[in-house]
């Protein structure tokens, strides 16, 4: 008999429809023998579903049966939404003109698309550890295996606990450390794995936790344990170290993406009531149409990749990016100004803010921030960006795929300065607790500045960087010359026109370098005669 | 429960089937009782006696069948076809139409099944839905051939904006125009022709109505023309009208590129058209189409067609 999955029922119409025609006199006979009650092709066998579809499906049958999530925080729109006003402070809601999402199942599902690392942060019983359970299920793994497979945090929990434990025997037996064999835990097998309340662990556990996270193998006794690639999910109550243990920086620094679980809307008691009284369990029933072999997630993961970043949006990415680590006073050599150097210092930010007295703090975005932004976290941007334009099912990033992605991203990897005069405006005040709104209105600030210095027209810098990646070979010694004296020309008329800036400081760094790429060729063009 | 075999797979299905019962009150936001006593009937009285006809089938086609009836009953039961003024025909369709139509086709059942439910559901009332079943029994059509009497019969219960696709079908199958009666090609192709039986429909016939009178209209209709279609704005909104003389429908429109014109303001009404409506309606636009007269009222925010007649364009 065949096997019968009552959640296998998926729209049989597209997630995301491409433009639709307008209509016609005549009509498709499929649209007359699709309807309600479903594909009829689906009825007699289910079709194959390529794999940003079956995704999508993922998303919304999660969205629809599993998680009771009514946010729809990541807008889209195809014409300027109409906001709506409310309250004294004027909050606008707006409506989106294109299909729009839920931060807390698109970022996990991006991140199970792209076997990356995401945390999911917010108050207890607010459906953190269920999403990571729906995660598992996507995988291919049951409900049991993955709750069995779920890593729990708490503070006596030690290496062994995490990784595994030496053979009892082979310790009594072994004259050397590498003859003791580990009982690796089975969680470091599954291509989804999960961390429950990872601020409860204790340091010394986190360490290896890291080790797992970053390079993808275990250490135990001197035995090596290789991880396959995996999509991360932890969960911590509180993003601000109020778990039992400090989280260690560099842990922090691998994720990738964070999440924040919204409260619940009490308007949907009633699907909860209905839950209890039924005993229903979606996660139970995850149809099998919906999960991913081990193949489909290399492959999805390889598509993400494939997905491409026009130029346009790497300048404006290049342009947010060079505002934030520059710090004019906190080092006496060009290369020395940036935040790191005062940090690593120790010196205090407002004893650097009080010697400022050129640049317009309130302008600058650069002064909002304690620090910059690391490689790491604007690989994990460029990433995120993709798998959501890989989602949305285009090949090419939009502005908009970097602008909703962003502030997930950068959630726990940039700073605000609470005595930046931004938030001193009462408009910006609410800015501070609300870190995604902060970091969404940060980029946009950018690039209204980026479009405002007509940076998307003419870059003079970014002309010359592609002229040197066209390569040295055959450049002639007289050609050489001529643009060595356009990058003098250029670093000049920086250097006469603006004041020192994040941005100003990075094009002259690439400039110098341009410099010196084309010094060396040329002095070695004079030696050979 | 008469069928056996349908009795031992609801129990061996159970755990599985009563999720999907429970999914399926989940969005179900009626009365919950009732929904479970429309979809016990639909078991005991259309389910049963549908699988007990199909006996004969193996096994794993009856599975299949099952499970798609099954997962349909829920979707009937939500749509409001198992309630008292539809549960009759829904009966019907499941006790005598399916199994003479199914039961040659074991392994296309599923499919068939779906197909014509959500070719059903596209008719609004359960008087057209009968009208469709009523020919079907006449034609039982093979799997192959099954889309095609779907778009045909569904163009002829009512979905006037299957008539062009219907049209084409019927060109390429004069066989099957026969069969039901619909006469000559050049007769077909005349959008006010019944068939042999019933000839030419001269009635107008009126749609649209005010939104405050529970109609599709917030504001004046207003009739637009572009593209050899007929348009109708009310406000922002925007319809294109089909009609003939098996059904009329508004369906929501976007103007396309080349933009609509309106239609002129009645300057003179053409002769006898009047004696379709009363002294008090004010006609505010009148289009002359090809084979018949659309004519707007501004008083009463309706429209009305009124076919030419005798049949000549």
């Amino acid at each position: 008999m065949k096997g019968f999955n009552p959640f296998s029922r998926i729209s049989a119409s597209p997630t995301r429809p491409a433009a639709q025609s307008t209509s016609s006199a005549s009509f498709d006979v499929a649209a007359l023998v699709n309807g309600p009650f479903g594909d009829p092709d689906q009825a007699a066998q289910p079709a194959s579903v390529a794999l940003a579809e079956r995704l999508r499906q993922a998303y919304f049958w999660i969205v629809n049966h599993a998680v009771i999530s009514p946010h729809y925080d990541v807008e889209y729109n195809l014409s300027p939404p109409q906001p709506i006003q409310f309250g004294d402070s004027q909050t606008p809601l707006y409506l989106p003109t294109d299909q729009s999402y839920s931060s807390f199942i698109l970022l996990p599902i991006l991140t199970f698309a792209a076997r990356r690392k995401c945390l999911f942060i917010g108050g207890p019983g607010r459906g953190k550890t269920a999403s990571a359970l729906l995660m598992g299920l996507l995988a291919g793994y049951t409900p049991k295996q993955v709750r069995r497979a779920m890593q729990h945090g708490h503070p006596q929990m030690t290496v062994a606990d995490l990784l595994g434990n030496p053979m009892p025997m082979d310790i009594m037996k072994a004259e050397e450390q590498s003859d003791i064999r580990i009982s690796w835990r089975s969680w470091l097998d599954m291509r989804v794995k999960i961390v429950d309340e990872y601020n409860r662990i204790p340091t010394r556990t986190q360490s290896a936790l890291l080790t797992v996270m970053g390079d993808n193998y275990a250490e135990m006794f001197n035995q090596i344990h290789e991880c396959p690639p995996a999509a991360w999910y932890l969960t911590a109550n509180d993003d601000q170290g109020g778990g039992t243990y400090p989280v260690i920086e560099a842990l922090k620094d691998r994720i990738d993406v964070v999440v924040q679980a919204l409260p619940f809307n009490p308007r949907f008691l009633d699907e909860l009531l209905i839950r209890i009284e039924e005993g229903v369990d979606p996660a139970d029933c995850l149809p099998q149409v919906l999960q991913f072999s081990e193949a489909d997630m290399a492959q999805m993961e390889a598509d993400i990749r494939a997905v491409s970043l026009p130029p346009a949006l790497r300048q404006r990415l290049e342009f947010f990016a060079s505002q934030f680590e520059f710090s004019e006073y906190s080092g006496q050599q060009f290369e020395y100004k940036s935040k790191d150097t005062s940090r690593l210092a120790g010196v205090a930010r407002h004893q650097l803010a009080m010697l400022e007295n050129g640049r317009d703090r309130l302008a600058d975005l650069g002064c909002q921030t304690r620090n910059g932004l690391s490689v790491r976290s604007l690989m994990s941007l460029i990433v995120y960006a993709k798998a959501m334009a890989y989602f949305r099912g285009n090949s090419e990033v939009e502005l908009n795929d970097l602008t909703q992605m962003l502030p997930f991203v950068l959630h726990s990897h940039l700073f605000a300065d609470e005595d930046a005069p931004f938030f001193q405006q009462p408009e910006s005040a609410a800015f501070l607790s609300d870190k995604i709104g902060w970091l969404r209105h940060l980029f946009q600030l950018s690039c209204r500045e980026f479009e405002r210095q007509g940076r998307h027209r003419n870059d003079e810098v970014a002309a010359l960087k592609a002229e040197l990646d066209e390569g040295l070979e055959g450049l002639s010694l007289k050609e050489c010359r001529k643009r060595l004296q356009r990058i003098e020309r250029t670093l000049q008329q920086l250097a006469s026109g603006n004041k020192l800036s994040g941005a100003v400081h990075d094009d002259a760094m690439t400039l110098k370098y341009l410099h010196q790429r084309y010094s060396n060729y040329q002095r070695w063009l004079t030696s050979q005669g | 429960m008469r069928s056996e075999w349908l009795a031992q797979y609801l129990v061996q299905q159970a755990d599985t089937l009563n999720h999907a019962y429970r999914l399926a009150r989940q969005g179900d936001q009626g009365d919950q009782g009732e929904f479970a006593r429309s979809f016990s009937g639909f078991l005991l009285d259309a389910l049963d006696p549908l699988m007990l006809a199909l006996d004969p089938w193996p096994a794993a086609n009856k599975a299949a069948l099952a499970e798609t009836s099954y997962q349909a009953g829920l979707t009937l039961a939500r749509r409001g076809w198992l309630a008292a003024e539809h549960r009759a025909l829904t009966v019907e369709l499941f006790t005598r139409v399916l199994p003479t139509w199914l039961a040659p086709y074991p392994a296309d059942a599923p499919k068939l099944l779906v197909q014509l439910l959500n070719t059903l559901s596209h008719l609004p009332s359960a008087a057209q839905r009968s009208k469709l079943l009523e020919r079907w029994q006449h034609c039982n059509p093979a799997p192959d051939a099954t889309p095609d009497h779907l778009l045909v019969l569904g163009w002829m219960a009512g979905l006037p904006e299957f008539s062009s696709a219907a049209m084409a079908v019927l060109g390429r199958q004069p066989a099957l125009a026969e069969h039901l009666h619909l006469g000559e090609p050049e007769q077909l192709a005349h959008p006010w022709w019944q068939g042999t039986t019933a000839g030419w429909r001269t009635a107008p016939l009126e749609l649209g109505a005010s939104t405050w009178l529970g109609g599709e209209f917030a504001a004046l209709p207003v009739l637009l023309t572009s593209a050899e279609q007929t348009l109708i704005q009310a406000g922002d909104d925007c319809w294109q009208l089909h009609a003939d003389a098996w059904g009329h429908k508004l369906l929501a429109h976007k103007p396309e590129r080349a933009a609509p014109v309106p239609v002129q303001d009645l300057q003179q009404l053409p002769p006898g058209l009047s004696e379709h409506w009363r002294s008090i309606d004010l006609a505010r636009q009148c289009l002359e189409r090809p084979y018949d007269w659309v004519v707007s009222f501004h008083n009463s925010f309706r429209i009305m067609i009124i076919p030419k007649s005798g049949g000549q364009s």
